[in-house]
């Protein structure tokens, strides 16, 4: 079977990078200075290996100008994420001797009154992370922009504030680490929920001057 | 008995016990054995075809032959149609059963969806454009369209069955009849269960600023919703000297839950179709039947249930069940071995292997282990075979006993309504 259990890691993974798409590079304000932006809790369902859609709660964040003229690229930097699984699939999990997760993901975001209106944040690192010994409740897994993560410039268009948010369907190619030191692949793919509602938006918007 | 009958005993008593060995759990296999090939080439969408034989009520009755091909999804949601699409079926009608230069019309076909104990028999109408009557040689129609009357299967394996076609190309329709002893199964289509309701992570309970996220019921958290999985095997006969191929089959409804001792358990059930098992007794008489993998209680049910226990690397599994043997052939010529002819008591089966509940893993028997138990199977006596002549101490005697070796592969099977293209969902076995 080629598609393993890299599942969890890969949706939280993808939440990170695209918090991180943000803007950071500010160009051209003096007064500019960088700022956090940072999504609420988004719930993804996420298809995990043999058990099927599951929830995955995510967060992102990444550091812009507070401020940045219209017509001037900046590119987002910092950008974190984490990807949360609940108790019982954590407990599954550890219970079929896995306890890591490492890979990479592409977070696809969305931009207001900006070009481009949308973009791909690629390969956020997820990081090699082993959750031993066993703890019982729901785990966390932390993604971080690296060297290899492909960060898009946005150009924001007119004064007034440009809007990022995560895009619908994270994908993250992940690997689980089980307790006897093998790593077995696994190609996640994350929809965001659908009921209720969630909310994308990283907060504060980005002033636009 | 004759040493013709005794050499048909004798294969049929491999087919029974290379059978008896399939059901088991996959296939028999002398250790060392590769494993069984990969499954079918993957496709969200698959192809099927059927030959049937048919006997229509023309002025003189006539043989008709109907190739029937469609294309099935390879699974469907719990609750929404099953679209059979590209649906055609070609109808060979003897020279001389109609006349006039052309006809056309429609044939009407009952398919019926069968899941577990349910059978839902749709009557559809495929169409016969204007077609003209040759002055010599067979006439050959084609009848098509598309059905999506089939829903609300429940979670499973939904085989679908052709019945006998009506004609009606003309002013009085012309029915007919499908000849005994065929398959008619078209294909299947495995049935997903709902979406199951989990809690959502962190805290079980999310929040942001539209409300509540991701938070569901869950009636057993320590329980999850296994998707498919995907057996296939084969299995050996000592005493014969005999090795088959057993499915694949699929394991529906199946569920993987956390034990008290921290362990995971996945279980479910499994039908194996029908399988046709041929080989040559005593290396020269071409022997065949139609083998069956039964529960214990399989006078009222055909789905074998299956538990499999794993830590995550080391899984094992015990299951009983029966072996049914019916429709042999020795040597070309039917041999009646009769309509219940089983084994006598349930064939206990313990494999082990390395097996991980949410990749899979190889169950099998193993003469190197140290637990007896998972050495070998033991095939057991044979009991009503034989409808005009009692067969069943032959078959016994010829092929029941220990040592006998099973391998089964569990693979996940993965949904296509969950995968972004579903025609890299592989398609079910029929």
């Amino acid at each position: 079977m080629s598609r393993k259990l890299s599942k969890l890691s890969a949706g939280v993974m993808t939440t990170g990078a695209l918090v991180g798409v943000g803007l950071m590079l500010a160009s051209g304000t003096a007064s500019a200075v960088d700022v956090p932006y940072q999504t609420g809790t988004v719930s993804y369902n996420c298809n995990f290996p043999a058990i099927g859609q599951r929830p995955l709660a995510v967060t992102a964040a990444f550091n812009a100008p507070d401020t940045v003229p219209a017509g001037t690229a900046v590119t987002p930097a910092g950008i974190t994420g984490t990807a949360s699984i609940s108790s019982a699939i954590h407990a599954l999990l550890n219970a079929a001797n896995y306890d890591g997760v490492r890979g990479k993901a592409d977070v696809p975001v969305t931009i207001t009154n900006a070009t481009p209106a949308s973009a791909t944040v690629t390969a956020i690192d997820v990081p090699t992370q082993i959750a031993s010994p066993y703890v019982p409740g729901p785990l966390t897994f932390n993604l971080a922009q690296d060297a290899g993560t492909g960060v898009p410039a946005l150009t924001p268009t007119a004064a007034g504030s440009s809007t990022l948010s995560l895009g619908a369907t994270i994908t993250a190619p992940l690997e689980f680490h089980k307790k006897d030191g093998t790593w077995t692949p696994w190609s996640f793919t994350c929809n965001v929920a659908t009921s209720p509602v969630q909310n994308l938006a990283f907060s504060p918007s980005l002033a636009v001057t | 008995m004759n040493r013709t009958r005794a050499l048909t005993a004798l294969a049929l008593a491999g087919l029974a016990a290379a059978a008896n060995s399939g059901l088991v759990g996959v296939g028999s296999a002398a250790q060392g054995e590769p494993d069984p090939a990969p499954p079918a080439a993957p496709a969200g969408l698959h192809k099927v075809e059927k030959d049937l034989k048919a006997t229509c009520a023309f002025d003189t009755p006539a043989s008709v032959s109907l190739h029937a091909t469609a294309t099935l999804p390879a699974m469907v949601p719990s609750g929404q149609s099953t679209a059979i699409t590209d649906f055609t079926v070609n109808l060979v009608l003897p020279q001389g059963v109609l006349s006039g230069d052309s006809v056309e019309g429609s044939v009407g076909l009952e398919i019926t969806a069968v899941n577990k104990d349910d059978k839902k028999p749709v009557t559809v109408t495929l169409k016969v454009p204007a077609t003209p009557v040759p002055a010599e040689g067979e006439l050959t129609l084609t009848a098509s369209g598309e059905i999506t009357e089939f829903t609300k299967s429940e979670p499973g394996q939904v085989q679908f069955t052709l019945g006998a076609p009506t004609l009606t190309l003309g002013a009085d329709a012309v029915t007919c009849t499908l000849d005994a002893d065929q398959d008619a199964a078209l294909g299947n289509v495995v049935v997903l269960a709902p979406a199951e309701k989990t809690p959502a992570p962190s805290g079980e309970s999310t929040k942001d600023p539209d409300g509540e996220v991701g938070t569901m019921d869950a009636p057993d958290p320590n329980e999850f919703t296994l998707q498919p999985q995907l057996l296939e095997g084969w299995s050996t006969v000592k005493k014969l000297g005999a090795k088959t191929t057993i499915g694949p089959a699929f394991m529906v409804n199946a569920t993987v839950k956390i034990a008290d001792d921290g362990t995971l358990i996945a279980r479910g059930n499994v039908f194996f179709p029908p399988s046709r098992v041929t080989f040559l007794a005593y290396g020269f008489m071409p022997t065949s039947a139609t083998l069956e993998m039964l529960p214990v209680d399989y006078q009222d049910s055909r789905n074998i249930f299956i538990e499999a226990f794993t830590d995550g690397i080391t899984g094992h599994s015990h299951v009983d069940l029966m072996a049914r043997m019916s429709d042999a052939k020795v040597n070309g010529v039917p041999l009646d071995v009769g309509s219940d002819c089983v084994t006598a008591t349930p064939i206990s089966l313990d494999v082990t292997g390395p097996y991980d509940a949410f990749v899979g893993g190889t169950l099998k028997t193993d003469l190197a282990n140290e637990d007896p138990k998972y050495r070998g199977f033991t095939l057991p006596s044979f009991k009503n075979c034989g409808a005009t002549e009692e067969l069943s101490p032959l078959l016994t005697g010829l092929s029941s006993g220990p040592g006998n070796q099973a391998l089964v592969n569990i693979q996940s099977f993965l949904p296509c309504d969950q995968e972004p293209d579903p025609t890299t969902c592989p398609a079910p076995p029929n």
